[in-house]
């Protein structure tokens, strides 16, 4: 691939990348928890 | 509680709020968990497809994510700034845990070898997406750190030159020559497997 074409390949990449709302949701309990024990 | 609740929706509502208002934001969440709930709710997304692209592993990238945020909150009180600022803090953060990561993981080395393994791979499977998804994976994570953060930071999250430069504590013109040295590296080692095909060998 020359410069441009890879360019473009580059910006028009497709990824899976939805983030999953059920570890952002778990995630948060963690944080809750770790929040209480830092203040 | 009330004045509380309204405070949180005005923050929740004014997306792009104003500097003072956003640096109101991170006072707040100091010390109330539902301010830095939304504020975590906020960034969560970015940061989840930040490592995605780093990592290119959903899992790795969901551990990645945790360890950022739970570093968050025990230094969240060292903190000072505005949200936007907290959004490149992040952005810091999690770029020290995955290369620190990729360090120690040996996925470079697993990566080299698979590069390496992978040179003779055909055409008919170049073609396909996922495949040369992750040929452009191993081919990225041989690329030297630098190189790697850039290219993500530009291609896959869409930042312009001075945006990244703010993040890694470096001017726009660094960040543009990394950007084009990097882009050229990668671009050869992609190649490298293209060439293989039209040999019709190994290199």
């Amino acid at each position: 691939m020359e410069n441009k074409e890879f360019e473009k390949y580059l910006n028009n990449i497709e990824f899976e990348d939805k983030p999953d709302h059920a570890h952002r949701d778990k995630l948060e309990k963690k944080l809750q928890a770790s929040f209480v024990d830092h203040s | 509680m009330i004045a509380e609740t309204c405070k949180i929706r005005r923050f929740a509502i004014v997306d792009d709020c104003s500097e003072l208002e956003s640096a109101e934001l991170i006072v707040e969440a100091r010390t109330n968990y539902n301010t830095f709930s939304l504020l975590y709710r906020r960034h969560y997304d970015v940061l989840s497809k930040y490592c995605i692209h780093r990592l290119f592993d959903r899992h790795l990238a969901e551990d990645i994510t945790s360890q950022v945020f739970l570093c968050v909150v025990e230094k969240f009180h060292s903190f000072k700034g505005t949200e936007k600022q907290f959004r490149g803090w992040l952005f810091v953060i999690a770029t020290n845990f995955i290369n620190e990561h990729l360090r120690k993981a040996v996925i470079h080395k697993k990566a080299q070898e698979y590069f390496r393994e992978n040179s003779t791979i055909h055409n008919n499977d170049i073609e396909d997406k996922a495949v040369k998804l992750e040929s452009l994976k191993n081919a990225i994570h041989t690329l030297k750190p630098k190189y790697q953060i850039i290219i993500t930071l530009h291609y896959f999250e869409k930042m312009k030159p001075d945006q990244i430069a703010q993040i890694l504590g470096t001017s726009a013109a660094t960040v543009r020559s990394q950007l084009s040295r990097g882009v050229e590296k990668l671009r050869k080692k992609m190649n490298i497997i293209d060439n293989a095909f039209h040999m019709g060998g190994e290199i």
